[in-house]
């Protein structure tokens, strides 16, 4: 079964097991607007940009390529016109499934990194065709790309609402769910200032400046 | 030790990892070791989010923090 971390240091909570396991389903099947197949594509050609090796073969788009690379492993040098013009090629919508296909697989990579535990090999695509599924109370806003709402780190994926959601459920187990956020003085493993200081250290490294 | 922990885990290499988390491990547990890799998994997330997006930040936050961000020089790093 994927995500048993037989070999950790440490007991992995099952929340997180589960959450990872949820995710890779995900992954394999068909999205908002790329089909199981395409999904693992961009989840592979985001791993192989950061972690090196040989690209896979894909029928990706280069234009796709290169969003799955550039916002895998080199985000902080992401502008405004780059997006456009990735946007220009794929559509927002295209763009912004990427987005969260990326940011979350980075997100379990480095959770195995963290603790020593090899990367799981990504999942087998299933058929099915993407939803299509439009969102129309998106706008165009102070951020680069459109969504529901003011701008808000919250919202930045809710133009395709299915990666809005997989946020929010990856965020909770892994930091505090979003509602949790107010409470300053909650303990677990850590306290509520020791996991803003490993919060803003990585945000730091990263040199992500918001 | 946990920003050794972050650093390592970012930028280092198998040895230094192996060490900060062990270091981790004496000093936190294995609770605290597991919560430390989430948060830097989850903002691993969030970075990437905000730089491909564009996320802005929050005129409250801007208002808030004007005044020391003039007195750290953290302004100059206003790259959008």
């Amino acid at each position: 079964m994927p995500f048993d971390f037989a070999s950790a240091p440490v007991e992995v909570r099952t929340d997180i097991r589960r959450l990872f396991r949820r995710e890779w389903d995900r992954l394999s099947l068909a999205g908002t607007w790329w089909s199981g197949r395409e999904r693992v594509d961009i989840a592979g050609a985001a791993r192989t940009a950061r972690f090196g090796g040989e690209r896979s073969p894909s029928a990706l788009s280069s234009v796709a390529m290169e969003a799955a690379e550039t916002t895998s492993a080199r985000p902080a040098s992401i502008r405004k016109e780059w997006v456009e013009r990735v946007a220009e090629e794929i559509g927002f919508p295209r763009y912004v499934e990427i987005v969260g296909i990326t940011s979350r697989l980075a997100a379990i990579d480095t959770f195995h990194q963290a603790l020593g535990v090899e990367l799981e090999q990504l999942p087998d695509p299933e058929p099915g065709k993407p939803s299509h599924s439009q969102e129309p109370q998106a706008r165009a806003g102070a951020a680069w790309v459109p969504m529901v709402g003011g701008a808000s780190i919250t919202q930045a994926l809710s133009l395709v609402d299915a990666e809005a959601t997989a946020q929010e459920d990856m965020h909770g187990p892994l930091y505090l769910t979003y509602e949790g956020m107010a409470e300053l003085d909650y303990v677990g493993g850590l306290s509520r200032a020791q996991m803003e200081l490993v919060a803003a250290r990585t945000s730091a490294i990263n040199e992500c400046f918001y | 030790m946990l920003l050794d922990f972050v650093d390592a885990v970012l930028t280092g290499d198998d040895w230094q990892r192996r060490e900060a988390r062990t270091a981790v491990l004496d000093t936190l547990g294995p609770t605290g070791l597991v919560d430390a890799a989430g948060v830097v998994a989850n903002f691993e997330m969030m970075n990437r989010i905000a730089d491909a997006t564009g996320m802005p930040v929050g005129k409250g936050t801007l208002r808030r923090t004007a005044d020391w961000r003039a007195r750290l020089g953290l302004d100059r790093f206003n790259h959008l």
